[in-house]
């Protein structure tokens, strides 16, 4: 039972690895589709914010990957899926002009029941997983 | 920490008992409410209906007597993902409808007011998921001998004020942001 959970963790890893990678990619198109989103209207925060977001996405993703430190899993997973989900339902019903498309996970260029469905499934399925595996 | 996922458990479970309740009193419109959600394949949606009153009374009843199980949480958690869901596509299409999640008891809408209130139900069922692990329930709290009259007091309050929250939080939000 353990290895499945490992082997779900593993695989949610490399879903955050590939989506983590367009961001390091294009930081600058990252940036500018957070602006859109209107979290914070100062500029000089969101320039702190949005690395830091990458940065933290990246740690959920080796976290994920190496499976051992399932706590830190569950705090970062549900700092960085809480924080994209509070993205998504505060700009429902908005299609972004800047946005590039390219982070359809988290920043899409148009805000779906879909993309509200998949981060809501991500953050369950941490926390899901967190519960599991101390019940075993 | 325990007592505390016991209490948000608890408010859920008194959410769905409610909500289940009120619907079996009016059972035909519960089932005919349902003809609005999208995503139910056709065929299903009037037998989805009567039956869903009845999956919300008994996940109520479970989450009281087993709420540290873990497919009940999960149950739990995949139904308020649903309401999540059902409310953000209401304010995606910009239609107000009607969403019959309390009966006849409260009149309510799909909307920004229904999505804070399954987000909040969303985030008292996680503790529970996370940190309870005991096989205690909010019954072995309650009529425990351990605990002084107070704190049986001061318990049942936080369940009333918690519970209060997340029925004003729905009309409060309903009446500021309608869709």
């Amino acid at each position: 039972m353990e290895f499945i959970i490992k082997l779900i963790y593993v695989m949610l890893g490399f879903v955050y690895l590939k989506s983590n990678s367009e961001k390091i990619k294009e930081p600058h198109l990252y940036f500018v589709a957070m602006k859109d989103y209107n979290i914070v209207k100062s500029h000089k925060i969101l320039y702190y914010l949005t690395p830091l977001l990458i940065s933290l996405e990246l740690l959920l993703a080796m976290l994920l990957i190496t499976t051992i430190y399932s706590g830190l899993i569950l705090l970062f997973g549900v700092i960085v899926q809480g924080f994209y989900i509070f993205i998504l339902v505060k700009n429902v019903n908005h299609a972004f002009q800047n946005n590039c498309g390219c982070f359809t996970l988290n920043a899409p260029k148009t805000v779906t029941t879909s993309n509200l469905a998949m981060n809501i499934f991500l953050l369950v399925l941490i926390v899901l997983l967190y519960g599991w595996e101390s019940r075993i | 920490m325990a007592v505390m996922t016991l209490i948000f458990s608890t408010s859920v479970s008194i959410v769905f008992f409610i909500s289940g309740f009120s619907k079996v009193l009016s059972l035909k419109e519960a089932s005919l409410s349902l003809e609005q959600i999208d995503f139910i394949p056709k065929r299903l949606k009037r037998i989805t209906g009567t039956v869903f009153p009845f999956i919300e009374l008994t996940l109520a009843i479970l989450l009281i007597i087993a709420s540290s199980n873990f497919m009940i949480n999960v149950i739990t958690i995949i139904l308020i993902s649903v309401f999540i869901l059902v409310n953000f596509q209401a304010i995606n299409d910009r239609k107000p409808k009607s969403c019959f999640c309390f009966g006849k008891l409260i009149k309510t809408e799909l909307g920004y007011g229904g999505l804070t209130q399954s987000l909040i139900l969303l985030l008292f069922v996680i503790p529970n998921i996370v940190f309870n692990k005991s096989n205690i329930t909010v019954l072995d709290v309650l009529f425990s001998h351990n605990l002084q009259l107070i704190e049986v007091f001061f318990i049942i309050f936080s369940m009333i004020i918690s519970t209060s929250m997340l029925f004003l939080s729905r009309s409060f939000v309903d009446k500021l942001m309608p869709v």
